[in-house]
Order: structure tokens, then C-alpha cells, then sequence
């Protein structure tokens, strides 16, 4: 019980200092509509879709562009998680508090989590506007998949992040371990996301949610198990 | 030094009463190729004030942060109030750590900071042992303020709040008057006094030896990871430093 209130406590706290100090969300979300403004630019917003129902390419790649675009920007949300550590003095000070370190990788998940979601909030809705994609019967869908390439995500990043928190290059090391490890989720997702915008009529979604959720549970399981040997000196 | 501060079950009971408050044999730490700390033994009783002296680079971050589990030693073994090194668990809930940096949130108040620390040794503190606290460094009056806006002896003070926020036996101390002006240095003396009124033992590390000398029962000298002398403080000599 007292574990659970120290993640908490954690968690609260990060919320508290992004919530004062935004660094973290003004990032990614300038970030986040940049990478959008790019792609559309990039591919053009007229270029005709790979498939014959009529869509431009940029609405037949909108699922994979949110992801690239989450995935990207998840990124700044990860490392200023253990940055504003680093700027209090270090791990150390989380080291000597008593209790399980299973806590601190927890809170700082929940907080990752509640980042990330809040940041999608707004990136969703505004590729959709952007990629002119038709979303708004198929939000509920939307969400729970994104909800689970979040956690998968999130839950592997928290980890890698405490991992590199205290290396040199670790603007670079973060993405480079991370970005391996998420190519179930990334698949995942995706190609859940594209049968809800796109259609379904094999019925796949379901295999596709439960691989999702299959593959969440064992990184997170694996990442609570090991934090304690990422903070360790 | 707060007996209203109640905790939520999470201190384990002392395993054994009369243990020594530190108990170190032939500790050693090397980086590398360099022995920051080479064979020290150490034992500091209950209730008793080591200082620990010896100049920059000889080994006294290294042992404090052995002693508070952040480091393991290369080799040697070690006990706190009984514990074994390898009961983190049952160590870090009995001992107060003042580290050389304040570790604390600029984006927080102190009253904030104060309460994470709470919520983190598992107390349930309400606004009043708060401020209690925060008075008990005079920073009551600035007890919402951000943090960011302290000054170096400040954020010192508020350290030393929250490294006895959970009432510990053994409190180890890194540089405890750095940063702090005459004011300062009188609040970290006061609160020693109040530590040895208590009976509670703490380890000093301290370039002050004019005021570890006054404070202190004991003293430890390092010197390249090496033990120069450890004896009374009054045998100690200034001109050694």
C-alpha cells in the first residue's frame, strides 16, 4: 500500500512541475504539429491514396503518420521525465527514499502516460482536420488503440530513459535503444488504427488489440521487474 | 526529532537495540584504476557525533554514500543499526541523508517538497507538521514559495528539513555548512545539539574543523581513502589539515 502511495506521490509530482513549467507538452506540441505540417507538404495534400475508395495518399497514410508523429514526440515527453531528476541533484535523491524502486518507474509511467495521452488529445483531432480523415464515428476505436500503443510505448521508454538519464549522449541513446523495441507496438498499431479509419472487413481488429495488449503486459511486467538494475549505480 | 509525525507502517522495528549506529570493516571503493577509500574501518555508537575530516578528493563523499546504500564498496562489509548493507529496505527507512546537493524541485514550493518527501518515507504529514518542520529551519514564512527563487543556504536548510522529516537514528551529513552564511551555520549547529539531546548519531563531513571540534566526540581523518587518524576529536590535530 505504501508503494502504491509513493507512485502516486511521484506521479502527482511530475504532473505538478509539467503543469507549472509545461516544458515537456509546449515541446511536443509544437513538435507534433510541425511534424504534421511536414508530411503534409512532403506528400502533398492532393497526391491520390494507393487504394481504390477515392482518399488521397495522405488520408490512405494518415494511421501510419499519427504514430510516426507519437512515437516522435513521445520522445521530448520521455526525456524530460528523468531531465528535471537530473536537474534536483540526480537519482540519488529517489534512491534514498525507502520503499521499492518498482514505485518510482510506476509513478513516472503514470505521469509519462497521462503526458503523452494529453498530447494525442490534441494531435489526433488536428491531423484528422489537417489530413481532412473522417474520424468522428470511429473515435471510441481511436482511443482504445491508442491507449494501448501508448502504454507499450511509454512503458519501454520510462525504463531506457532512467537507463541513459545519466549519459552524455543520451538525446541520442534514448531513441536508439527505444525505437527497436517498439516495432511490435508500432505494427500493432498501426495497422490497427488503419482498419478502424479504413475498414475491417476481415474482422483482424481483434487479433491485432489483443497482440497490443498481449505485448503491453509483458513489457510492462519485464520493465517493473528490471527498473531497479536501470537507476543502479 | 518530531514524535507527532506518524509514519504509515513502512519503518521496520529495530532488529537489534544495541548494534552500533555504523559498524564498517576494511571498506574499499575503487573507480577505475583510483582507490577513492582503501580498508577503512569504522564504528559509531549510538548516540555519539563523528566528524569526519580530511581534504578534498580523500575519500569522505565516497564513504557517506557507501554508507547510505548508493554505492556498493569494492570490497569490505558494513552494518547500520544492526541492518546489513544489502537490507536497503530496512536501512534508508532509519537513516537521514543530508548529500552535498539539495536535491529538491525548483518548480515546487517547500511546503510541496517537503510533502513528496513525506508521501516517499511513507508519513502521513498534515499542513501543520509542515510548517512545523519548515519552522524548525526558519523557513516557515516562505513555505510556499517556489524553490527556484531560494538562495543556496535556503535550499540547504530545507534539505536538512527533509533528510529528519522521518525522525531518523543515524543522519549522515555531506558538507553541511557549504553554502551557508553565519545564520545558516547556526541553524545546521543547533540542529546537531538537538540530534546529540536526542540521542541520535550522526556522521559530519566537514572542512569546519573549528566547529566539529566543538560539536563532535569523535573524529576520522581521511587522506587519498586512507585512515590518518581516528580517535577523540579534542586528540585531533588542526595543523593536520
Amino acid at each position: 500500500m505504501s508503494d502504491l502511495r509513493r507512485a502516486v506521490g511521484v506521479a502527482r509530482k511530475d504532473l505538478l512541475i509539467e503543469r507549472r513549467s509545461k516544458a515537456a507538452f509546449n515541446a511536443m506540441a509544437f513538435f507534433a504539429a510541425l511534424v504534421l505540417f511536414i508530411f503534409s507538404f512532403a506528400l502533398g495534400p492532393e497526391a491520390p491514396g494507393l487504394s481504390p475508395a477515392g482518399q488521397t495518399l495522405l488520408q490512405y497514410l494518415w494511421p501510419g503518420l499519427l504514430w510516426v508523429a507519437i512515437f516522435f514526440t513521445g520522445i521530448l515527453a520521455l526525456g524530460r521525465s528523468f531531465q528535471l531528476e537530473m536537474d534536483s541533484g540526480g537519482l540519488q535523491a529517489l534512491r534514498l527514499y525507502p520503499g521499492d524502486l518498482k514505485a518510482i518507474y510506476l509513478g513516472k509511467l503514470a505521469a509519462n502516460l497521462v503526458v503523452l495521452l494529453a498530447m494525442e488529445l490534441l494531435l489526433i483531432p488536428l491531423s484528422a482536420v489537417l489530413y481532412n480523415v473522417d474520424l468522428w464515428t470511429k473515435l471510441p476505436g481511436l482511443l482504445g488503440v491508442t491507449v494501448l500503443g501508448s502504454i507499450g510505448f511509454v512503458a519501454v521508454g520510462t525504463f531506457y530513459a532512467a537507463l541513459t538519464a545519466n549519459l552524455r549522449a543520451r538525446e541520442v541513446m534514448l531513441p536508439l535503444l527505444l525505437f527497436p523495441t517498439q516495432v511490435p507496438i508500432v505494427v500493432g498499431a498501426v495497422r490497427a488504427t488503419a482498419l478502424i479509419v479504413h475498414g475491417d472487413p476481415m474482422g483482424e481488429l481483434n487479433v491485432w488489440l489483443q497482440m497490443l495488449a498481449l505485448v503491453d503486459v509483458v513489457l510492462l511486467t519485464v520493465c517493473t521487474l528490471t527498473f531497479e538494475f536501470a537507476i543502479e549505480e | 526529532m518530531n514524535q507527532s509525525r506518524q509514519a504509515l507502517g513502512t519503518s521496520p522495528q529495530p532488529t537489534d537495540t544495541n548494534a552500533p549506529a555504523v559498524d564498517a570493516r576494511q571498506l574499499s571503493k575503487r573507480y577505475g584504476r583510483t582507490w577513492a577509500l582503501r580498508r577503512v574501518d569504522l564504528r559509531v555508537e549510538r548516540g555519539e557525533l563523528l566528524g569526519l575530516l580530511g581534504p578534498n578528493g580523500s575519500g569522505k563523499t565516497t564513504l557517506l554514500r557507501i554508507l547510505s546504500t548508493l554505492t556498493r564498496p569494492t570490497f569490505g562489509a558494513f552494518s547500520i543499526l544492526g541492518e546489513p548493507a544489502r537490507s536497503r529496505s530496512a536501512i534508508l527507512p532509519r537513516i537521514g541523508v543530508l548529500a552535498d546537493q539539495a536535491y529538491m524541485y525548483g518548480e515546487l514550493t517547500a511546503r510541496e517538497n517537503l510533502r513528496f518527501a513525506g508521501v516517499m518515507y511513507g508519513l502521513d504529514l498534515d499542513e501543520d507538521s509542515l510548517l512545523e518542520a519548515l519552522a524548525g529551519v526558519g523557513l516557515a514564512k516562505v513555505a510556499g514559495r517556489e524553490i527556484r527563487t531560494f538562495s543556496s543556504g535556503m535550499r540547504k536548510r530545507l534539505s536538512l528539513a527533509r533528510a529528519t522529516l522521518h525522525d531518523p537514528e543515524l543522519v549522515l551529513m555531506d558538507e553541511p555548512y557549504g553554502a551557508l552564511d553565519v545564520e545558516g551555520m547556526a541553524w545546521v549547529d543547533r540542529f546537531v545539539t538537538e540530534l546529540r539531546a536526542a540521542n541520535r548519531a550522526a556522521i559530519i563531513a566537514t572542512h569546519e574543523v573549528d566547529r566539529a571540534k566543538r560539536l563532535c566526540d569523535r573524529a576520522l581523518r581521511l587522506d587519498a581513502g586512507r585512515v590518518t587518524y581516528a580517535g577523540p576529536i579534542d586528540g585531533y590535530e588542526v595543523a593536520a589539515e
